[in-house]
């Protein structure tokens, strides 16, 4: 049984080991920090009090730069801790990994003719904000590239177009109106990136892309500001405490199948395999997913189900909402302007974690609709969450439907903590499967139960539910015996495969022979 | 609102792609990787197939990483390291694909070759069920998937991927395998 | 060596984008365009409407009938208003948003049920077309139950409903229009048909049709049908207007390509107690979208194959094809027998079901032999089907297939629902169909095809080399192979020493219209050059016998005489025929008129038959399916190219997966599309080259050959898309137990309508 398997969560014994089982996993550089005491490197604060804006702790990349130090002070007032141990690490402009420049419109010989050059125009990003009009320094990073646009290296790569003397897209962009003086920015920080959320409340925040990236090509979002996050190291990888685990907002989907994570929380890995294709993946984040919400993203229904919190951060401070409480009906997530999601906090179990999800094709697919079963053995319950039924009820099976997104099953949670042998994990009475699934699935019917999400408008999903709610249980909490069983009908089925394949073989080398006679 | 209420915010940055620096002054912020990489830049092997995601055709690396260039605004992309399929590290899948013929159209082929590569990087000898959920992302509409794993065998015993495993931290892991029998049932 | 570009891939100096101003309306009055904010955007450089177009604001392949941009009404979400010309893809789409339309919604008309009654939506009526093919006794005297029961004969009855579906090609619809001064203008696009755009495109611009160059590029997508030609004009009018080059790219939220058309089927078979058909009745509704594009050709080729390659004593269709406030349709792969192919094939599965014979028995019973009357539009009775019809053989290949091992796994991406994690071993059953797709390869209905080509041969160091200059334009299906493949064996070089290329003056009238059957025209035009080539190029040798140099041909490496005689092996019949410097030319054209000249026998139907077997493992709970394995073997007539060829008939049966299981124009792009979890191993089983040797029939002008290319080849790629999907339906049937397979039948049978679910019936 391989590590997606409904295998006890934490396969050396389970969570406890400390942080110190949670070091970073694998090639990706995911920056998490290894060392320290699981407290320490979680600095959320309980309830009630004001947090500061550290996400766990991290190895200084040493990308500094002076918005902290600005930005610092700015946030003192208004945040309870300020980043003020951030700021003053001196550092500079000029060693921001990012080469932002100024755009120099003044040289900028590809300049077409009615391009209304500004001397303003520079736009200073991350490099010099709250510098009008540019800063000299950001400037000679970069300096102002003469017309040709074209690769230097262009001799090896294809035959360059003759056009390519002039850039297409070129500098006339600019000229419909005089670049904004700050309309980009890339902080390092949260307590940066906060700072210029509550400034800037319709910046558009982008992390791994794939959410508002489509909207900007469509021409659905014009961005008058970007704020990218993906220089923000605090929001990078995740981290452990005591019995939960820190995901935070920039952990990528292809991050959540590193083995380590794998181990702590399986069920993210099984909803991971069926969103996207892995150069998705690569860049999708944890945050992306939480701020589409239920309506498209499948992480919602895992983390609702694992009772897992989403930690909100602003000018304000850091705020924490179960993940079921942060959607509204329709699936949309509560977040004020200015509010950033900077992370999950995931509680660790030993229970099994079953996700599961039906597509409109096989494999990788959007959700006709998902499942999540989480088991808890130490607290003697099990959590249901049905998701992605913003698909059900629409003909075409393309938006929103009206309908919830996110849907718990707590009386037959309920019903079925009853039910369970908790000490021998498992389930005495075989008809309690049917009845469950039977029960998460009466539980969808609100409204007067017609045209609605398991009435009688929906059948297919009514069935499924109670289908996979019942698959789900019996891997989760199997009858007595059952293991034995299984194993004996794997290994029936793993003959028939072999006989079958010698059977094949053995049809293809007489064809062969056949033809080699003919 | 009239338009000169909106703004279009541009930025002078520096890409490097391919292992080569490229200033590029007047960049939008809203425009993405692939809309720099392609119209000022001229690369035309990450393709444009349809801006959103969907299709796969777009795919390059991003440190290492694979990333479809249309969802990665231009301005995230400053300063780390891009790499197109033109480039040499593409190279043996390139002609694996074109052994294979596993792209008629050559549409898709760019694509391939960066997905292969990277599915090798992860994982040194997939199997037909790894093959097809790594190259799922792809949307092909005249090759036949028979035609891409074979191009993955050939590409995998001209050794690529050799000695880039990244492990399965890169995304791939590995078997499905979960207990699949239902109580009291038996096979017919 | 440089690749040819994509239209995409190409750009120019000064380069503008085009924005477009689509309806929000299904259908809406245009009562007024206020376009002075979107030309007051800086960086917009023209913003026109259809009062700008100076020529003819319509076009339409059969029917004049689509706008190039909504003047009065619009008949669709997404129909072009206005479009706008400025510097940067972004800026334009959002000028093209401040385009202000007073509209005066209308109530729109969705369902095709409908059509016939409604209100016209255009000024043309509702009705695109409607046609009735029938020959022996009206099936529904045979039907009535009163008579049927006496005479033991069973009325079978089905219903089957289609979901439109987008063609979308990888590759997105890209127009690049580029003024030129005294010459006119440019328009860089990845068409097969340019000759046919230049002369819309023209008559739309009010331009000398010299004014105007259509210049094909690479093609993406290994398809020939591709979006319509008012996307050129667009392009081309913003050209004209700024002076500047312009360039077009439709996103994909914006329907570009016209799709197959949404349908519903109503079918009754008669069936007797011995299984043999005694007639069917089929009655066949398309909605054609907005505007007509190809779907009269659609119905017309739905109709003629909707009995399938059955022997029917009495057969009566009626076909249908309306207008409506959904996007226009068209031909995607597989046309309008993949429409039918599905439905006949569900209703001889139930029929046999009815007689208690199986559904292979009675297919086996009623198989079509040549002679056998089909339906036809040119010819009220009937028209008899043309040897050969090899279904036996293609049936014995396809069972003769080993089986995918059962049960799947351990591995669960191998089960039904694959990643998604919902597969249970034990509720997987296996299940197994057969269906028999006919194409048929004379339509009366075909528009006139047309093609050009020039043949050059030289001597080099190693030995004859050829040029072929014709407008074929390769998509990725294997044209050009087949070219060089066609020279070849017409005049023994080898395809590595055959260039293909464009005509040599770029000037020349592109010569092509060859849309829907592009390798046999072009294959032919070639094959004529290179035969003229041959006569030329051997006269003297063929005069040393006293034959016509026309009657010497190339087999096996010699020349040989008609007769056999003369036999002289070719590399000295090349060195003594062409000294080095010498360049023989031959001219080749080949014009399709109407199909029934071509087939040779005009009074017969010739068809091209193949059988499917489709292995399926289904999820009976949750509906969920998984197609393991398809095998397919097929009539080829003659095989070209046999690598191209089965990837081809490969790739359809890809395609046919998504026809059946997940595609649909309701989804947004890449939503649906098939991917590789959903791509079952494809196994070509055999592909059957059933063509008798061509006689060697050379005029002395080298023009038409009444014979397809190399003697015979038929089209491979539209059988397997058509038939996959049929088989598909018959495993699931087989797979959960159920002949009858719920009716009406409704696709693409997405998880949420699996009929066997039993809570869904």
């Amino acid at each position: 049984m391989g590590p997606d398997g409904f295998g006890p969560s934490g396969g050396d014994g389970g969570f406890g080991g400390g942080a110190g089982a949670a070091g970073p996993a694998g090639g990706h550089a995911v920056p998490v920090r290894s060392g320290g005491s699981p407290d320490g490197a979680l600095v959320f604060g309980g309830e009630g009090e004001r947090p500061g804006f550290e996400l766990g702790t991290f190895e200084d990349d040493g990308g500094e730069d002076e918005i902290a130090e600005r930005s610092g002070s700015a946030a003192a007032g208004a945040a309870g801790r300020p980043g003020a141990n951030r700021a003053g690490n001196g550092s500079a402009a000029a060693n921001a990994p990012m080469a932002m420049a100024a755009a120099d419109s003044g040289s900028d010989a590809a300049g077409a003719s009615w391009f209304a050059g500004s001397g303003t125009a520079g736009v200073p990003g991350v490099s010099a904000p709250g510098t009008p009009g540019g800063s000299g320094t950001a400037a000679e990073t970069t300096p102002a590239p003469p017309a040709d646009a074209g690769p230097p290296g262009a001799a090896s790569g294809p035959a360059p177009n003759p056009a390519a003397d002039q850039p297409p897209i070129g500098p006339g962009l600019a000229g419909s109106a005089v670049t904004a003086a700050r309309s980009l920015f890339g902080p390092q920080t949260v307590v940066e990136a906060v700072q210029v959320l509550a400034e800037h409340p319709d910046a558009v925040i982008i992390a791994g892309g794939t959410v508002a990236m489509p909207d900007i090509t469509a021409g659905r979002r014009h961005p008058g500001t970007v704020l990218t996050l993906h220089r923000c190291a605090e929001l990078r990888g995740w981290s452990t405490g005591s019995g939960e685990v820190l995901l935070h907002a920039g952990l990528t989907l292809a991050e959540m199948q590193q083995r380590d994570l794998r181990q702590q929380v399986p069920a993210l890995n099984q909803a991971v395999r069926t969103v996207g294709a892995p150069h998705i993946r690569a860049v999708a984040t944890l945050g992306g997913n939480l701020v589409v919400g239920p309506a498209s993203a499948d992480l919602p229904v895992v983390l609702a189900a694992l009772g897992a919190s989403v930690l909100v951060a602003s000018a304000d401070g850091v705020r924490t909402v179960t993940v079921s409480d942060f959607y509204d009906r329709d699936g949309v997530p509560q977040i004020a302007p200015g509010e950033l999601v900077v992370g999950a906090r995931v509680p660790v179990v030993e229970g099994m974690q079953g996700f599961m999800k039906i597509g409109v094709r096989g494999g990788i697919s959007r959700a006709i609709l998902s499942i999540m079963l989480a088991v808890d053995p130490a607290r003697r319950s099990a959590t249901c969450v049905v998701g992605a039924m913003a698909l059900a009820g629409l003909p075409s099976g393309t938006g929103r439907g009206g309908l919830p997104t996110l849907l718990r099953a707590d009386h037959a949670d309920r019903w079925l903590a009853e039910q369970v042998d908790w000490d021998a994990a498992a389930i005495a009475d075989p008809t309690v499967y049917e009845t469950f699934g039977r029960l998460v699935a009466d539980s969808l019917v609100y409204g007067d139960g017609s045209g609605t999400l398991g009435g009688g408008g929906d059948p297919y999903r009514r069935k499924a539910v109670e289908i996979c709610a019942r698959r789900a249980l019996l891997r989760a909490l199997p009858p007595l015996g059952w293991l034995d069983q299984v194993r004996e009908l794997q290994k029936r089925a793993d003959f028939q495969r072999a006989k079958q394949r010698v059977e094949r073989a053995e049809v293809e080398r007489a064809e062969q022979a056949r033809n080699q006679d003919q | 609102m009239s338009e000169s209420a909106v703004e279009w915010p541009a930025v002078g940055l520096t890409l490097r792609v391919d292992g080569h620096e490229y200033p590029v002054p007047q960049v939008w912020i809203g425009d993405s990787l692939l809309a720099v990489l392609r119209e000022r830049l001229d690369l035309d092997e990450p393709r444009d197939g349809c801006s959103i995601g969907e299709c796969g055709s777009c795919l390059v690396t991003l440190d290492g990483r694979p990333a479809a260039a249309c969802l990665v605004p231009a301005v995230a992309a400053a300063d780390r390291d891009v790499r197109t399929p033109q480039d040499a590290a593409f190279e043996a899948a390139r002609e694996a694909v074109v052994a294979a013929n596993a792209s008629p159209c050559g549409f898709c082929a760019p694509a391939l070759t960066v997905a292969i590569t990277d599915l090798l990087r992860r994982n040194a000898d997939p199997g037909p069920a790894a093959i097809r959920e790594a190259l799922a992302g792809l949307v092909c509409r005249c090759a036949e998937s028979g035609r891409w794993i074979e191009a993955v065998a050939r590409a995998k015993e001209a050794g690529v991927g050799d000695g880039g495993t990244r492990g399965p931290a890169g995304g791939d892991s590995g078997e499905m395998a979960v207990l699949v029998i239902e109580a009291g049932e038996t096979e017919s | 060596m440089t690749e040819p570009k994509f239209p995409a891939d190409l750009r120019a100096e000064g380069m503008l984008w085009m924005g477009v101003r689509r309806s929000p309306h299904a259908s809406a009055a245009i009562r007024g365009l206020d376009m002075r904010a979107a030309r007051a955007v800086p960086g917009v450089h023209a913003v026109l409407s259809a009062a700008d177009l100076p020529g003819y604001n319509f076009h339409g392949p059969r029917s004049i009938d689509q706008p190039v941009l909504a003047a009065d009404v619009a008949r669709y979400i997404g129909e072009p208003v206005a479009v706008v010309a400025a510097e940067h893809p972004a800026l334009a789409r959002r000028a093209a948003e401040r385009v202000r339309v007073i509209w005066d919604p209308l109530r729109p008309l969705h369902d095709p049920d409908q059509a016939s009654t409604a209100p016209p939506i255009h000024p043309d009526g509702n009705v695109l077309h409607t046609t009735t093919l029938a020959f022996g006794a009206d099936p529904a005297t045979l039907a009535d139950p009163a008579s049927a029961e006496s005479a033991g004969r069973k009325v079978v009855r089905g219903e089957y409903v289609f979901d439109g579906l987008d063609a979308r090609p990888a590759a997105p619809a890209v127009v690049i229009a580029v003024p030129n001064g005294e010459r006119g203008i440019e328009i860089y696009v990845a068409t097969v048909s340019p000759r046919g755009d230049r002369e819309v495109v023209a008559q739309c611009l009010g331009l000398p049709v010299e004014k105007v160059h259509v210049i094909p590029t690479r093609v993406g997508g290994a398809d020939t049908h591709r979006e319509d030609v008012g996307l050129q004009v667009q392009a081309a009018l913003l050209a004209l207007a700024t002076g500047r080059p312009v360039k077009a790219v439709v996103p994909r939220d914006a329907p570009a390509h016209p799709g197959r058309p949404a349908a519903s089927l109503r079918y009754r078979h008669v069936v007797g107690e011995d299984g043999a058909l005694v007639a069917v009745e089929a009655d066949i509704l398309l909605d054609g979208g907005a505007y007509a594009s190809t779907t009269i050709d659609i119905l017309e080729e739905a109709c003629r194959l909707a009995v399938g390659p059955y022997r029917v004593p009495n057969v009566r269709v009626t076909g249908r094809v309306v207008r409506t406030n959904n996007p226009p349709a068209g031909r995607v792969r597989g046309g309008g027998g993949a429409l039918t192919c599905a439905a006949y094939e569900a209703q001889m599965d139930a029929a046999g079901s009815a007689v208690g014979l199986g559904g292979l028995e009675v297919r086996l019973r009623n198989l079509l032999r040549p002679g056998d009357l089909m339906p036809d539009a040119s010819d009220p009775l009937g028209k008899p089907a043309a040897a050969p019809v090899p279904i036996p053989d293609c049936l014995h290949e396809i069972l003769d297939t080993p089986m995918p091992s059962f049960p799947p796994g351990p591995d669960i991406r191998e089960y039904p629902g694959t990643v998604g994690r919902t597969g249970e071993l034990t509720r997987i059953r296996r299940g197994v169909g057969v269906a028999l797709g006919m194409a048929d390869l004379s339509n009366p209905t075909q528009l006139g095809e047309y093609a050009t080509a020039v043949v050059l041969v030289s001597m080099t160091p190693d030995g004859p080399a050829a040029t072929v200059a014709c407008s074929a334009v390769e998509t990725g299906s294997g044209l050009h192979d087949l070219i060089r493949t066609t020279v070849e064996r017409t005049l023994g070089v080898p395809p590595e020493r055959v260039a293909v290329r464009a005509p040599e003056d770029p000037g020349s009238l592109p010569s092509s219209t060859a849309v829907t059957h592009p390798a046999w025209v072009h294959g032919s035009a070639v094959e004529a050059a290179a035969k003229q080539v041959r006569a030329k190029l051997f006269r003297p040798l063929a005069e040393q016998i006293g034959i016509d140099g026309g009657l010497l041909k190339v087999i096996d490496g010699y020349l040989v005489s008609h007769d056999d005689v003369f036999h002289l092996p070719l590399d000295d019949a090349y060195r003594q025929c062409l000294p080095p410097g010498r360049v023989v030319r031959g001219d080749g054209e080949f014009r399709m008129l109407a199909m029934p000249a071509l087939t040779g026998t005009s009074d017969s139907a010739s068809v091209a038959v193949g059988a499917v077997r489709a292995v399926v493992d289904v999820d009976t709970e949750l509906g969920l399916v998984n197609v393991v394995q398809v095998a397919i073997a097929q009539d080829a007539g003659r095989v070209a190219v046999r690598d191209r060829a089965v990837h081809r008939v490969a790739s359809g049966a890809v395609a046919g997966v998504g026809f059946v299981l997940s595609e649909g124009s309701d989804l947004p792009f890449g939503w649906g599309e098939p991917s590789t979890m959903d791509a079952p191993e494809v196994v070509v089983a055999a592909l059957l080259e059933t063509a008798e040797d061509a006689k060697e029939e050379i005029g002395p002008d080298g023009l038409p050959v009444a014979a397809p290319p190399l003697g015979g080849m038929k089209p491979v790629g539209d059988l397997s898309v058509m038939a996959t999907p049929a088989a598909v339906l018959a495993a699931i049937r087989d797979a959960v137990g159920d002949p009858q397979g719920g009716s009406p039948l409704r696709l693409p049978l997405r998880p949420d309508r699996a009929w066997w679910v039993l809570e869904l019936r």
